[in-house]
């Protein structure tokens, strides 16, 4: 039980984090230019969305189910990384807020992402198990 | 006899989950400040030594008026210039106690969007440069000509290893180091291949002056001092001779205020490092020292169950071991997410030069962080092991039966 409501209480955190990281936290530049960073932000969006309901649905769901809700999130948190640094990436410049700020955060928030739901997935396959 | 077993070790960690979690969250802390404020002091001290290496001139002619302008350009990365006629140098030459003498022009390139970073562009003489070459390796020296470019650090260039300004590529020869200033995000041409930059900027819709143009015009004109010359003497010599009005810039002054407003933060974040550890250790030493008390009567069972004062001692510190590297770590951690990913942020917004640290040097911090925290752990299980050589266990028993 306590797992069940500390992992869903901390996906949805980390999806609502990445939601607010372009949008608030370190807004990326405006939108009057067609710049990277603003479809870097909108992906995110979705991913976070995707992180906090995979988050909240996890909840009702039994043990096996979660693992791999987990594994799931572990990928999702990867492509959290990947978006603003490979797949479509920010402005070019690093005086650039969507450079120095948003991108780092994001990528932080991802690597979060991935070592909690590993470690989630691990413990509730193997340790919880044994 | 019975040795104490790894096994044993970690269930008699885990049994005592909240004190142990707390003493772990304590280290973290720690480490978490002992690596990032000792990241924080390399990385001011690095900035500071790349910029002192960097400016080394002693007086800086730029067109009068411009003082901000230029001050700035060589600091944060404006990209606002300045000009004035070749002539000065001219003027300023047969100065009695000038060492050496260069020229230089600034120019901005456009960017297309807000995606790429404008690059600055700054010509040098290479017959009389002293400010861009020392920096150059001896190999790619030779290679410096027309149409070669040497780019700072944070250039990004094309995979044939050409750099694109204005719609032409030049070869680029070499790359400098970081120094955290606008010396990273420029591009150094030659004087000769000036001319094509600016015909290439016109194309492209930028307006230059006519006398721009015919490559009579530069930024700035920086000078080298003999020993032992006063540079307000200079100075004064400088605008009797020169026509045109001049302003006079002492990068070495900047370099000072600059340098001052470093040296604070430094010594803030030694005063905060020393602080923090002051604070965890007493924490730390009360924690074990209430604790011991209470496991006084544990000790005793197990001297009676067998164990040699020793085996005991050797509990107590593998304990503290665990619990020192299991804080290390997440303190350590702690300390790499905020420091690498946000260093050029912060470094942004509290105007200091951010230069990423060598793997070496981070490598010797986390090395100094861990003995940082190991060392606490030690210290404050001092208080156990003494405990323990004192120990007498009849009465220990009996006292809390």
């Amino acid at each position: 039980m306590k797992n069940k409501i500390s992992i869903s209480i901390i996906f949805v955190i980390l999806g609502i984090l990445i939601i607010l990281a372009p949008t608030v936290i370190f807004p990326v530049c405006p939108a009057d230019m067609k710049m990277r960073c603003q479809y870097t932000k909108q992906a995110e969006i979705g991913i976070g969305i995707l992180i906090a309901v995979l988050g909240a649905a996890s909840f009702f769901f039994t043990e096996k189910v979660r693992a791999g809700i987990s594994i799931a999130v572990a990928g999702i948190g990867a492509l959290a990384i990947a978006i603003p640094t490979t797949l479509i990436g920010v402005c070019g410049s690093d005086m650039m807020a969507c450079n120095n700020a948003t991108r780092p955060l994001l990528v932080v928030l991802g690597v979060i992402t991935i070592l909690v739901s590993v470690i989630n997935s691990v413990y509730l396959l193997k340790v919880k198990k044994a | 006899m019975i040795s104490i077993k790894d096994s044993f070790l970690i269930k008699s960690i885990q049994r005592k989950k909240q004190k142990n979690i707390s003493l772990i969250t304590l280290i973290a802390i720690l480490s978490f400040v002992m690596i990032g404020g000792s990241l924080l002091i390399l990385v001011l001290h690095n900035g500071l030594k790349g910029m002192q290496k960097r400016l080394g001139a002693d007086i800086m002619v730029i067109p009068s008026e411009c003082e901000e302008t230029a001050e700035s350009l060589l600091m944060e990365g404006s990209r606002e210039y300045f000009y004035f006629d070749r002539n000065v140098t001219d003027s300023i030459r047969n100065i009695d106690g000038i060492d050496a003498l260069t020229e230089q022009f600034y120019l901005a390139s456009l960017s297309a969007d807000c995606c790429t970073s404008k690059v600055g562009i700054v010509g040098f003489d290479p017959k009389t440069d002293f400010i861009v070459q020392p920096w150059i390796e001896e190999k790619a020296k030779g290679k410096i000509g027309k149409d070669k470019a040497v780019v700072g650090s944070q250039i990004k260039t094309e995979k044939d290893g050409t750099i694109k300004i204005f719609g032409r590529s030049y070869s680029v020869v070499y790359r400098l180091a970081e120094t955290g200033t606008s010396l990273d995000t420029s591009a150094y041409f030659t004087m000769d291949t000036v001319p094509q930059l600016i015909s290439d900027a016109e194309s492209k819709g930028i307006s230059f002056l006519e006398s721009q143009k015919n490559g009579n015009t530069i930024s700035s004109v920086f000078i080298k001092l003999k020993p032992g010359i006063v540079d307000s003497d200079i100075a004064r010599e400088i605008n009797k001779n020169t026509d045109t009005d001049v302003d006079i810039l002492y990068p070495e002054a900047i370099l000072k205020s600059f340098s001052d407003s470093t040296g604070h933060i430094a010594s803030a974040a030694y005063f905060v490092l020393l602080l923090v550890w002051l604070i965890v250790e007493l924490i730390l030493l009360i924690a074990f020292y209430i604790s011991s008390n209470g496991q006084k009567k544990e000790y005793a069972l197990l001297r009676v169950l067998g164990l040699s004062r020793k085996q005991l001692v050797e509990k107590v510190i593998k304990e503290s071991l665990i619990i020192s590297l299991a804080g290390f770590v997440a303190g350590g951690f702690l300390s790499a997410l905020t420091v690498f990913p946000f260093g050029r942020y912060m470094a942004l917004n509290l105007k200091f030069v951010y230069v990423t640290p060598k793997v070496l040097e981070t490598l010797l911090i986390f090395v100094l962080g861990l003995g940082a925290s190991v060392l606490s752990g030690m210290i404050a299980s001092a208080i156990p092991i003494v405990r323990i050589c004192k120990l007498d266990e009849y009465s220990a028993l009996r006292e809390e039966e």
